[in-house]
């Protein structure tokens, strides 16, 4: 494992994992969309300077800051999946321009938070890289004229598709920067940066996938009514199944790294037929991370003491305003070690090997074949590329380390809640809360910027 | 040394010589005859004392832990060893003692006029005066003996205390904030689970150690080596099913499922409480479920959910670690709901009976081992919970709850104990 000092030494190993760089302006591949056609591909602004690190850009930061000063407009559910009411051009066209006005306010935001941190930690080339990636896209979308017709939006549509694109490598990138710059800041104020940068991640990619998800739906049938799905809103979400679907694919991973070794089987109790609204990616991605980091441990315990696998008591429970999911297993407990950087992304004793494994995440335009195998084992997923499912699908041999900490954002986000308690030597419960996304506006509120 | 000895040759002698004494001593027994006046002995004595011991109570906190409570090994304990025992604890004991009257005597005046709470104060200072006169020449066996005598009287004197206390802190609502109380009720029950440990550990101590004793091979005072969970809980379990088929006419269960052969060292009393509270509470919440009478089960109602078809077994697991035990029990009692969940660690907050506001004044006396005499009601005093953590938290152990609304209640009891000698 290399030191310390040649990991930071301004040596740029961004190129071998982004295919597409800010100093391209085209990409080998072209993207898929959902649709399985090939947009036409814009060229990245190609006026843009190719750093943004200039003296000119203090002087221009008078336009980031005009958006700062702006607050950003909370969001609700309801304007997302527009329940039940009937899609017009106007609607549409009144999507799009909310979305073009929130993206740079928030976007703004942030920005103006990472250009208050040290200027050590900003130089980290993850960071940087962040960075330039945001204040590229920020100008990106701030410059695009005011949408009038359907066809300003599908040409609008087309820029926000690149830009997710752009930014699904974001997540490794900042978590890479943030333990090689743990020394440099304190580790509360960074995990209170990550968290801030997340969420209003997840908020911005909501929205913007919502949109285009609408967009698409409305120009496939003009009739179209929200009923069973809209974009990532599953309104009848089986939770059962979600939690079956889950189970597939973590046991096949699991299995694929540990060959011949048994993985406990789940057993279901409580209110299994429980439907309800919910943001499934984001489901199946906690989801998903509970079960591996159960399956992992107990795999880990039978390889050290060779008792089979006592089975997994997964509980689904209905409550008035969430859905509760506790797995509760006999996988040996968390070392207590471990138990107050549990959800921290700043790691203690173990931060360097998780930064070892990061660079070893797939990133999706590099490698869309490799993830299609994974995905054609969960089946019943749809084949959304989106920067969750990288992660979702990685090996079981990257342990990354932000597993519960980023469960930890998605569930919050939505007004839920997770909690952890491991019994020393024995095993774990998982508390998962997740909140039914139902017309109650207090729980639907996207105002995290 | 010597300073200190002069002055309390002094205060005995004054003390001594005056017919004070003869008061003190005959009423001793007797907590009703402590009333609302100053305490019969001057202040000027008494300050004394607490004015030495003051300056222990600023400079460090009386603290002991497990190992020194069995740091003598196996009765009996020779005599030389139980005399210097007594010696530390004393100390520590007085220290204790000084601290909860200075504590109380900095309440609002108001509040200390309150019958109930001015009774503990009196008999607070009733025993700061017993302890330090008692132990003022700690040499041989007699000496320990009249000692031990004066623990007992102080270990009886105080045990109707709590309820008292709660009394009074109830009447006085309006003259202090919750979060006072709760700070104080924190220090003191803190305290007093020490003074009580100390002095009945002593006490028990001396007597394993009597010349005709048998050598026990299995308690060192109050310290059971061979505490089994599981048995403490099948004994609690079978109490509390009385208790409840006389209020509900139906008999929880509790099975163990990981953990029946766990043996710990810990004192019997405070884990016997702890797991009373916590055990009390699961078998109440299952029942009301069942019965359709908390919220959880009437939200089920409501939306057509399945509803619980019959009174569920609370699932105890027990799990020895590497610093003592953990102890789970898992409850299908419908779950906490989220605005009680911040209250339930605070005092005077009990949910049973709530529609009566001054619940507390018409009902129940506490469960047996807070009195020593009979109880036989669920509950009332709304203590049980921060009174088990106070117990459960003294030696670093912890007790953690996580609830999953319209199910139930996972409670981690954590109990810290160092191996068995």
């Amino acid at each position: 494992m290399r030191s310390r000092s040649t990991l930071l030494d301004g040596r740029c190993t961004i190129s071998r994992c982004l295919p597409l760089s800010l100093y391209r302006a085209r990409t080998t591949r072209p993207l898929e969309n959902h649709h399985g056609q090939t947009p036409v591909r814009k060229r990245l602004n190609s006026d843009m300077p190719a750093s943004t690190v200039s003296s000119r850009h203090f002087y221009q930061n008078e336009t980031l800051l005009d958006f700062v000063a702006r607050s950003s407009r909370p969001v609700s559910l309801r304007q997302l999946a527009f329940f039940g009411m009937k899609l017009t051009n106007d609607k549409i066209i009144q999507s799009a321009n909310f979305v073009r006005q929130e993206l740079p306010t928030r976007m703004a935001h942030r920005i103006h938070d990472m250009q208050s941190l040290p200027y050590s930690i900003v130089r980290n080339n993850h960071i940087s890289y962040v960075y330039e990636l945001y204040y590229h896209s920020f100008n990106t979308i701030r410059r695009f004229p005011v949408i009038k017709t359907v066809d300003d939006n599908d040409r609008f549509c087309d820029v926000l598709r690149e830009l997710l694109a752009h930014h699904t490598a974001v997540i490794p990138h900042l978590v890479m920067g943030v333990i090689e710059c743990s020394d440099l800041i304190d580790s509360k104020r960074m995990d209170n940066f990550m968290e801030s940068m997340l969420r209003s991640r997840i908020s911005r990619r909501v929205f913007t996938e919502q949109h285009i998800a609408l967009t698409d739906a409305f120009l496939k049938d003009p009739n179209f009514k929200p009923t069973e799905q809209v974009g990532q809103v599953f309104f009848q979400c089986s939770a059962a199944d979600v939690v079956r679907q889950c189970d597939t694919l973590a046991r096949s991973l699991t299995q694929s790294s540990h060959e011949g070794i048994p993985i406990p089987e789940l057993v279901f109790e409580g209110d299994v037929n429980t439907k309800f609204a919910c943001v499934a990616s984001h489901l199946r991605y906690m989801v998903g991370e509970i079960l591996r980091n159960t399956f992992e441990a107990s795999a880990e315990r039978y390889q050290a003491m060779g008792n089979p696998p006592a089975p997994v008591l997964v509980t689904i429970i209905d409550a008035p305003q969430h859905v509760t999911f506790r797995f509760s297993d006999r996988a040996g407990g968390i070392p207590p070690e471990i138990i107050p950087y549990l959800w921290s992304f700043v790691k203690g004793p173990r931060s360097m090997i998780r930064h070892h494994n990061f660079k070893q995440v797939p990133v999706l335009e590099a490698i869309v074949e490799e993830l299609e195998t994974f995905v054609a084992v969960a089946r019943g997923q749809r084949k959304r590329i989106s920067s969750l499912t990288s992660l979702t699908t990685r090996s079981p041999t990257l342990r990354l380390g932000m597993g519960l900490p980023m469960c930890k954002i998605y569930a919050e986000f939505w007004g839920g809640k997770i909690a952890v308690k491991s019994i020393e030597g024995f095993g774990c419960d998982v508390f998962l809360h997740i909140s039914k996304l139902g017309n109650e506006s207090r729980f639907v509120q996207m105002n995290n910027i | 040394m010597r300073i200190r000895r002069r002055i309390s040759l002094s205060i005995d002698f004054a003390v001594r010589s005056s017919s004070i004494r003869r008061r003190i001593f005959t009423c001793s027994r007797q907590l009703s005859k402590f009333s609302l006046e100053e305490p019969v002995f001057t202040n000027f004595d008494v300050n004394e004392v607490i004015g030495l011991y003051a300056r222990t109570v600023t400079t460090k906190t009386s603290s002991f832990n497990f190992q020194d409570l069995i740091q003598f090994g196996r009765p009996p304990i020779p005599d030389e060893a139980l005399i210097q025992n007594a010696r530390t604890i004393r100390e520590i004991i007085l220290t204790s003692l000084s601290r909860r009257t200075l504590a109380l005597r900095s309440l609002p005046y108001i509040m200390v006029l309150n019958p109930n709470i001015s009774q503990i104060y009196n008999i607070y200072l009733h025993s700061v005066n017993m302890v330090y006169d008692s132990g003022a020449e700690l040499e041989t066996k007699e000496d320990n003996d009249r000692f031990v005598e004066a623990l007992q009287n102080m270990v009886d004197t105080h045990t109707n205390a709590i309820p008292t206390l709660a009394k009074g802190f109830a009447e006085s609502q309006t003259y202090i904030s919750g979060d006072v109380t709760n700070r104080f009720l924190d220090a003191h029950l803190h305290d007093r689970i020490g003074t009580r440990l100390l002095s009945k550990h002593h006490i028990a101590l001396t007597k394993q150690s009597a010349p005709n004793q048998r050598p026990d091979s299995r308690f060192i005072g109050l310290v059971d080596t061979q505490l089994s969970p599981m048995e403490l809980c099948r004994e609690i379990t079978l109490f509390l099913s009385d208790v409840c088929d006389l209020q509900y006419g139906i008999r929880p269960s509790m099975t163990i499922d990981v953990g029946e052969d766990v043996r710990v060292d810990y004192i019997t009393e405070h884990l016997e409480y702890i797991l009373t509270e916590l055990l009390k509470n699961s078998f109440r919440a299952t029942i009301e479920q069942f019965l359709g009478m908390t919220p959880a089960s009437q939200y089920r109602i409501k939306h057509n959910l399945q509803q619980e078809s019959a009174v569920y077994p609370v699932v105890v697991t027990i799990v020895r670690t590497a610093s003592g035990v953990v102890i789970r029990l898992r409850d299908r009692g419908g779950g906490i709901e989220e605005d009680n969940l911040k209250r339930i660690w605070g005092y005077s907050e009990s949910t049973f009976e709530e529609e009566e506001r001054d619940g507390f004044k018409t009902l129940n006396t506490p469960p047996p081992s807070v009195t020593g005499t009979g109880g036989t009601s669920m509950g009332g005093l709304g203590y049980g919970l921060p009174l088990s953590r106070a117990y459960a938290e003294y030696f670093g152990g912890s007790i953690d709850l996580e609830t999953c609304f319209g199910w139930g209640t996972d409670v981690y009891l954590t109990i810290n104990s160092p191996q068995a000698i």
